[in-house]
């Protein structure tokens, strides 16, 4: 057994003098030096195991808007990762098998070549593993592997597209997965005029956006966990929103900061993805930055520190708007495959 | 169980914090001087370093360098620890009593990834 033994360190004493010497206010960097910090990469990494070829993607992209996956035939994984709606569905919470309303808000899938953890909760590492969750979960899509494989190699135009994927690999779960997984890490999102600014376009923002991106990076601290350029951290926070779904407490039940605690949306194309949070209790944006500026609604023992009252003033709450605004691309929706018969 | 305590530990005294548990006072030999505890930083929500060799019965002072809260915890078999909400400046450590890889995780900031090898003595 290990025994742990706590202690509060020199830095953290250190830091509180530095604070009171100084003020509670931190100097910031200028803001095209924060800039650096959302700086778009290049290419899309794809795993060892499973390299981004164009015939992979291309069954990939089949797939996930194949219907046929499901057991009512009906329920594809574009039907709710719409790329129309931002590759979500504009509900505040899902719909699967049957009609039957989900527990939790359809997440985009936008940008996830770079995840670290998926779902809401995060209970999949991989791409590979998250695809199969929903196909076979009886609320969602319903379909058990070994009818799903039967299925797909019912339909004859399929053989060949998994064979110029995976040469010699056959139908099976296990291509399904990795096929839709090299499909959506190919699901990016496109420039947006924040990334025209960043890249030194200095009229690609109004004064409004750039005082909004001060606030995000600063006073607000938005940026302290949608960080980078996909405005994410991959990480769990109780941000206080009511409700029992224990969220990323579920999977690890003895760490109290992990209850009610989900993942960080990424906020690209964010505008045009209302609701929001996990379960769509918030109807737009404005509701959004208010539920933050008071610190969450809910105060109970997993509420994530980082979540505080800002004290922002309503001019401050419309600037983070309009820097909110300029992360939405102008990339057309994908364009639908013909289905193998 | 061997307990040493470190520079840090010691200015936490003497700004008036106790520690949460008791630690536990090694038996030293006379004359020899304790070990201190190898130390894992947590800066830009990653561990530094992400791996770590150390000895049975070594002890890990785990030190947040961040300005956000990190949860560090393991569910290795017989290496089970959880930090709980570790404050920015906080500083936790960890002894570990049996050989073997133990995989240690933020629970918060799942980018975070430290594997500690621990060798037998």
């Amino acid at each position: 057994m290990n025994r742990a033994t706590r202690t509060a360190g020199l830095g953290g004493l250190l830091g509180a003098i530095a604070l009171a010497a100084f003020g509670a206010q931190a100097v910031e960097p200028p803001l095209r030096e924060r800039a650096q910090a959302f700086v778009r990469p290049q290419g899309i990494p794809h795993p060892a195991d499973n390299a981004g070829s164009g015939a992979r993607i291309e069954l990939g992209r089949t797939l996930f808007f194949d219907p046929r996956l499901s057991a009512s035939g009906t329920v594809s994984c574009g039907t709710c990762h719409n790329p129309a709606f931002d590759w979500g569905d504009g509900l505040a919470l899902g719909v699967g098998h049957g009609m039957k309303q989900l527990e939790r808000r359809t997440p985009t899938i936008l940008n996830l070549a770079w995840g670290e953890a998926f779902f809401w909760d995060g209970r999949a590492t991989s791409l590979e593993e998250q695809a199969l969750g929903p196909i076979q979960a009886q609320g969602e899509m319903n379909m058990p592997l070994e009818k799903l494989v039967e299925k797909l190699g019912s339909i004859a135009e399929y053989a060949p597209l998994f064979e110029a994927a995976y040469p010699g690999e056959s139908i099976s779960a296990r291509t399904v997965a990795k096929a839709l997984a090299a499909f959506e890490r190919t699901v990016v999102s496109g420039e947006a005029p924040f990334d025209r600014w960043v890249e030194g376009d200095e009229h690609a923002l109004d004064a409004a956006a750039l005082r909004g991106f001060d606030l995000f990076t600063g006073k607000a601290q938005c940026a302290t966990c949608h960080q980078g350029w996909r405005f994410t951290d991959d990480s769990f926070y109780d941000i206080g929103i009511e409700g029992n779904d224990l969220g990323r407490g579920a999977l690890l039940p003895d760490v109290e900061v992990t209850r009610h605690a989900f993942k960080t949306p990424t906020l690209r194309n964010v505008d045009r993805r209302a609701p929001y949070m996990h379960n769509g209790s918030e109807p737009d944006l404005e509701a959004v930055i208010a539920l933050y500026d008071r610190g969450g609604r809910v105060k109970r023992p997993s509420l994530s520190p980082e979540i505080k009252p800002l004290g922002l003033s309503d001019d401050e709450k419309h600037d983070l708007l309009a820097f909110l605004r300029t992360l939405t691309s102008s990339t057309p929706p994908a364009a639908l495959p013909m289905m193998p018969r | 169980m061997r307990w040493f305590p470190s520079l840090a530990a010691a200015a936490a005294v003497a700004i008036g914090l106790s520690a949460a548990s008791e630690p536990e006072k090694p038996a030293a030999a006379p004359g020899s001087q304790p070990a201190a505890p190898v130390v894992v930083s947590q800066k830009n929500k990653v561990f530094n370093p992400e791996l770590l060799v150390i000895k049975q019965g070594d002890s890990v002072l785990f030190r947040n360098d961040d300005p956000v809260t990190h949860n560090v915890f393991s569910r290795t078999e017989g290496s089970l620890f959880n930090l709980k909400m570790q404050q920015p400046g906080q500083e936790d450590v960890v002894t570990f009593q049996l050989p073997g890889e133990v995989t240690v995780r933020c629970a918060i900031h799942p980018s975070m990834k430290l594997t500690i090898q621990v060798e037998e003595e």
